[in-house]
């Protein structure tokens, strides 16, 4: 397999949980990101090595609701192992990220391009039929009805025109920004297409650099855009590492059930310098020594 | 800002960051019955119990925030809308911590309050997507962890159930076996701390409707009351079967208003395809002026949890007072220790006798600042304590 395409939905009936169609992936490895971004909601995760590369798009609305009136998503994952011709031509993913990153600045006309797409291309009745069926949806299926709804998607000037160039190599910017998202999608356009490493995330859950520390690598580039944040443009990401967190300050307390009480109560700096401390270690033996001679030959010069 | 819960925070509490408290509350409920709402409800209305005290509650951490923030903003655009609709909040697709700080004004003093929010649709193994497993152990690991259990009801489903058939979908639409399936572990993983306190929430949600006291224009409170004993029968009397030696076991009762300005229109029960028999159970809201929200109940909650979590935190405090008390004792003792006559000398000569008394002091003043913070968390429980629950609180 060069390049596995899955879908996950959900059914009308209650019991017809969210799943995907046919096997999923192996791993699920965008739970990496569970304390950075809620599934859930509008999520885009691109990650690539250099060779291959995987891509997670969430939160994708379908017209479709479930019994309770719920409305039903899509998820989207697409890897690819970089070996061999890829199934997916790399620019249909970058395409399926423009579009859904496209609609994150707001409600506009026109939005939705990608709702209508895949519901073209994943008919209720389908979907139910797959989600019902006691063998696995072929994954050829899943992959063939996903690039029919790029084929669907509004066609785009190549993702590169006009898209700025944030010029740093780790930045986090709105996602209410045109600028940002199309800068954005460039950065996906280099992962995908040129086969560069790093990362492009739109997260949800995310407020400030600060958040983001914990992603940093140096491996590995970093781009996010994410709704809602303090940042007024592209910021440059810190080069600081650590856990999310660091910083705080260390506890001065000892530990609580040290039996070796020397050990473990703090001692304040010692004040004197360090010749004079040095002087203070040889004068000191000599001194006691003369009056340790004195306190024994005092009670016989005595007598 | 992090998902997963400190690794120290193993048992109902823990110490975590900064040294703070880590209490983790469970909470157990099918999909869509409001979890997640209730918990904003939490938030957002028990600062207005804390007004006047030293604590304050608060989000941690940016996740967090913005998780509560973005179900705050579905839920008032949908009162603004003029209508509200259950449904239209989409439901949790993945396990989820909210961190809540009981913020006590002090460094290091809080309580973090750990809240597991999760797909309903986990609960039951028939209806548990492939692949998520590992992370349904993860949950159970972290409910079975907790010393506080809530289990939201959906007081509609009760109400609204006016037929046989209706009555028969109540335990499928509740979940009501695998709700007790999961109180009994935690009842079972209980008798391993029985010097814990245990707290039971049976918390009916979306109870606007059947109350008069919020709004409202009927009293049903008995029958919803009625309708909970009997539902959750099994439930209540688990606990004395399940968790005999616990001591200190509550079951308490806490219908919640989680929105306060909305009264329930009408009630479907619709046939499941594929499922014959089965019934799905919508409701839809009217909103009443001036749509706004106006939850009522997650006061009890609140001083049905601070009870117990401020208690135990007064435990762990006076635990950790004395241990404080104990190790300036030592450290005096050793500040003083007689070594002999020429090391008495040298450590005089040396300045070690005045590194000994300062630190001997600096572990005092510790444990004095220990005592101060247990003795204000005294203040706070005892005032606690004199809080009543509303009329609405039963307590079984």
């Amino acid at each position: 397999m060069v390049t596995a395409v899955h879908v996950q939905t959900r059914g009308r009936p209650r019991h017809r949980d969210y799943g995907f169609l046919g096997a999923g992936p192996e791993r699920p490895w965008w739970r990496e990101y569970a304390g950075h971004t809620a599934f859930e909601r509008p999520t885009v995760l691109v990650e690539s090595d250099g060779a291959g590369y995987r891509a997670y798009l969430s939160g994708i609305p379908s017209a479709r609701r479930d019994a309770v009136g719920t409305v039903i998503r899509y998820t989207l994952v697409v890897e690819e192992d970089g070996v061999g011709v890829p199934a997916v031509e790399p620019a249909a993913v970058v395409t399926l990220v423009r579009c859904w990153v496209s609609e994150q600045g707001g409600p506009r006309p026109g939005s939705g391009g990608l709702t209508r797409a895949l519901d073209g291309a994943f008919p209720e009745d389908e979907v139910e039929r797959m989600l019902a069926a006691p063998e696995p949806v072929a994954p050829a299926d899943v992959r063939r009805r996903v690039v029919a709804a790029v084929r669907a998607l509004p066609a785009a000037d190549p993702a590169r025109s006009g898209a700025p160039d944030v010029g740093e190599r780790d930045w986090l910017a709105d996602a209410g920004s045109a600028p940002a998202r199309a800068a954005f999608v460039r950065r996906v356009d280099e992962l995908l297409v040129d086969r560069r490493p790093g990362r492009a995330l739109l997260l949800n859950l995310v407020g400030s650099p600060a958040d983001l520390t914990a992603l940093l690598d140096d491996t590995s580039p970093l781009a996010v855009i994410a709704p809602d944040t303090a940042v007024a443009g592209p910021t440059r990401l810190g080069r600081e590492r650590g856990p999310v967190g660091a910083g705080k300050a260390p506890s001065a307390a000892p530990p609580r059930t040290s039996p070796v009480i020397s050990a473990t109560l703090p001692m304040p700096a010692r004040t004197t310098s360090r010749p004079v401390s040095r002087l203070w270690t040889v004068l000191t033996p000599l001194v006691l020594a003369l009056a340790a001679v004195i306190a024994l030959l005092l009670p016989l010069l005595s007598r | 800002m992090t998902n997963q819960a400190p690794a120290a925070a193993a048992g109902a509490a823990a110490a975590g960051e900064d040294g703070r408290l880590v209490y983790r509350i469970g909470m157990v409920g099918p999909s869509r019955v409001g979890k997640t709402s209730l918990i904003t409800a939490l938030l957002h209305d028990g600062q207005r119990l804390l007004e006047g005290t030293p604590i304050s509650m608060k989000a941690v951490g940016t996740a967090t925030q913005k998780r509560l923030s973005q179900h705050r903003r579905e839920l008032d655009g949908s009162l603004l809308a003029g209508e509200f609709d259950a449904g239209a909040l989409g439901g949790s697709q993945d396990q989820f911590t909210f961190h809540l700080m009981l913020d006590t004004g002090v460094p290091g003093t809080g309580i973090e309050l750990q809240l597991l929010d999760y797909p309903g649709g986990w609960l039951d193994p028939h209806t548990r997507p492939a692949g998520v497993d590992a992370q349904w152990e993860e949950c159970e690991r972290f409910l079975e962890q907790c010393s506080v259990l809530v289990v939201p009801v959906d007081a509609a489903v009760l109400m609204e159930a006016t037929t046989a058939s209706h009555l028969r979908a109540v335990p499928t639409v509740l979940g009501t076996p695998q709700v007790t399936d999961v109180v009994r572990s935690w009842l079972k993983r209980r008798n391993e701390r029985p010097d814990e306190p245990a707290l039971l929430l049976l918390c009916p949600v979306k109870c606007e409707s059947y109350f008069d006291d919020n709004g409202g224009r009927r009293d049903q409170s008995a029958t919803l009351l009625q309708w909970v004993r009997k539902v959750y029968r099994q439930v209540v009397e688990l606990v004395p079967n399940e968790a005999p030696d616990v001591r200190n076991m509550r079951v308490v009762y806490c219908p919640v208003d989680t929105i306060g300005c909305v009264e329930i229109l009408r009630a479907d029960w619709l046939p499941e395809p594929d499922e014959p028999g089965a019934l799905t159970f919508v409701a839809h809201y009217g909103v009443r002026p001036p749509g706004e929200r106006s939850v009522k109940g997650t006061e009890d909650i609140m001083i049905a949890l601070c009870r117990q979590l401020v208690a135990g935190r007064q435990k762990v405090e006076e635990r950790e007072a004395g241990l404080r008390r104990e190790q300036a004792d030592t450290a005096q003792t050793f500040a003083e220790r007689d070594e002999g006559f020429f090391r008495n000398i040298w450590y005089l000569v040396s300045g070690e006798r005045r590194l000994r008394a300062d630190a001997a002091r600096s572990s005092r003043e510790e444990a004095i600042q220990a005592a101060e913070r247990a003795r204000a968390l005294t203040g706070i429980v005892e005032s606690l304590a004199r809080r009543v629950h509303s009329d609405r609180v039963h307590q079984w």
